[in-house]
Formats: structure tokens, C-alpha cells, sequence
């Protein structure tokens, strides 16, 4: 089984299937097409998007659900077409589709989450896009409204 | 901000050989034409804001806070697969 030297979860085993193939990469990081998902018990909600290629890169993400419940991510035929999945708008509901949102958690000011370009993936294709929601308005930096409330309660 | 009216048919000349054309005008959009030279990207500005996210995104450190913010949703939403609702 292939392994990853991740930074932040050490040696990952994972198998090949469960690899998701992002065809245009992610924007700003092109060159990485293949993602894993990865899911901690202890983390949940929270999963983190690790690349296989570049052990030292993953992304913090949250289901968009968990951000906003109403959020449906617009697939167009463009992005669709990468997913191999119908166009259509996707949220918390739709079946065989995982939206989720990238977060940014500077170590000052409020965690964010990115619903201009929410990563959409099908399990069914394992493929994956960040499907940026183009005329929508849709904010890249969404403060999350309940990750801001808790911060000052951490002292456990 | 430089403002022009331009109408459909019309052009704007940018440096280094880029031309922006106004080709069709309907309801609330507007259809552009690109011209420009191989070596400069043409971009949609979200893709360029969806870049500069991912970039901080990837710079931002896992916080120990995540396991507390974790621990709390789960507690509050007890499998609840919405939001917790505000205080």
C-alpha cells in the first residue's frame, strides 16, 4: 500500500481507491491533482484535504452544512464535466456528493470559510473539484459565525 | 478607477498588446473578448481570489482550538447535521 509523509498526521496509509482526482488541481496549487480525504474521530467535523504529491500540504475543511445549512454549491457543466457528476446546485441533502468548505484559521482574527470556491467530491468517480461559484458574490472569507463565539472558551 | 463607456463593438487598448473588446450587451451582462498575448493570463478575478484563499488557507496552522471546537459542536449538535444555533 503507498504512503505519504504528511506533515501534520506522519506516515498515512491509504489505499490507491480512495484517491480523489482533482483534473484542474486546486487554484494557486495546480500541480496537485490527487487528494485524500482525510477524517479524524476526535476532529470531527472538521477532515482535512491532504495531498498525496506534497506531504507538507492539506487543507482544513468543514462541510458547508456545518457553515451555513442553507449553502448549495452551483456545479455548471464546466466543473461537472471534471467531476463526471450531472450539473446542478449540491448542498448538506445531496446524495453522492461531498461539499466542503476550505478553511483559514489565522493565528490572529476569526477562522473563515471559503464559499466562493467550495470543493465539491464524488465518491461514486472519486473525483474532485473546487468549483468556484462564478456571479454568485459568494464571500472567500466567510467568518464562521460559531468558531468565533467559541474561541475565547478554550482554556480546557 | 478609470470609467469608459464603451458599446457593443467597442474596444479598450491595454499595454503589451492586450485589447478588450465589448462584444454583446443583454440584461445584467456583459460578453468580453480578450485579446492578449500568450504569456498573460486571462483570468475570471474569483479564480484569482479562490488562488490567494488557498494560499492562506494552506499557510494556516492546525490550532490546538480545532479539537475544542470539534468536541463542542459535536456535544451541541448530538448528531445533528446542521449548524449550531446561535446563542
Amino acid at each position: 500500500m503507498p504512503q505519504i509523509e504528511s506533515r501534520e498526521f506522519g506516515q498515512l496509509t491509504y489505499d490507491e481507491n480512495d484517491v480523489y482526482l482533482f483534473p484542474s488541481g486546486l487554484p494557486g496549487f495546480a500541480g496537485n491533482r490527487e487528494f485524500l480525504l482525510v477524517e479524524r474521530g476526535g476532529l470531527a467535523p472538521f477532515c482535512f484535504l491532504q495531498s498525496v504529491a506534497e506531504g507538507g500540504l492539506r487543507f482544513i475543511c468543514l462541510p458547508t452544512g456545518m457553515v451555513d445549512g442553507a449553502y448549495q454549491a452551483e456545479v455548471g457543466a464546466e466543473f461537472a464535466g471534471e467531476l463526471e457528476i450531472e450539473p446542478g446546485s449540491y448542498g448538506p441533502a445531496s446524495e453522492g456528493v461531498q461539499v466542503l468548505a476550505i478553511l483559514t484559521i489565522p493565528e490572529a482574527g476569526p477562522a473563515t470559510a471559503n464559499l466562493l470556491a467550495p470543493v465539491v467530491l464524488a465518491p461514486g468517480t472519486r473525483r474532485g473539484c473546487q468549483c468556484i461559484q462564478f456571479g454568485t458574490g459568494a464571500p472567500a472569507a466567510y467568518e464562521i459565525p460559531w468558531m468565533v463565539r467559541r474561541a475565547p472558551q478554550v482554556v480546557d | 478607477m478609470l470609467v469608459i463607456r464603451r458599446r457593443a463593438g467597442e474596444a479598450i487598448v491595454l499595454p503589451d498588446g492586450v485589447e478588450i473588446h465589448v462584444l454583446e450587451i443583454g440584461g445584467s451582462r456583459v460578453k468580453l473578448g480578450v485579446v492578449a498575448p500568450a504569456h498573460v493570463p486571462v483570468l475570471r478575478k474569483e479564480a484569482v481570489e479562490a488562488g490567494l484563499q488557498n494560499l492562506a488557507a494552506a499557510a494556516s496552522p492546525i490550532p490546538d482550538l480545532l479539537t475544542a471546537w470539534a468536541r463542542t459542536f459535536r456535544a451541541e449538535t448530538a448528531g445533528d447535521q446542521t449548524s449550531p444555533a446561535p446563542q
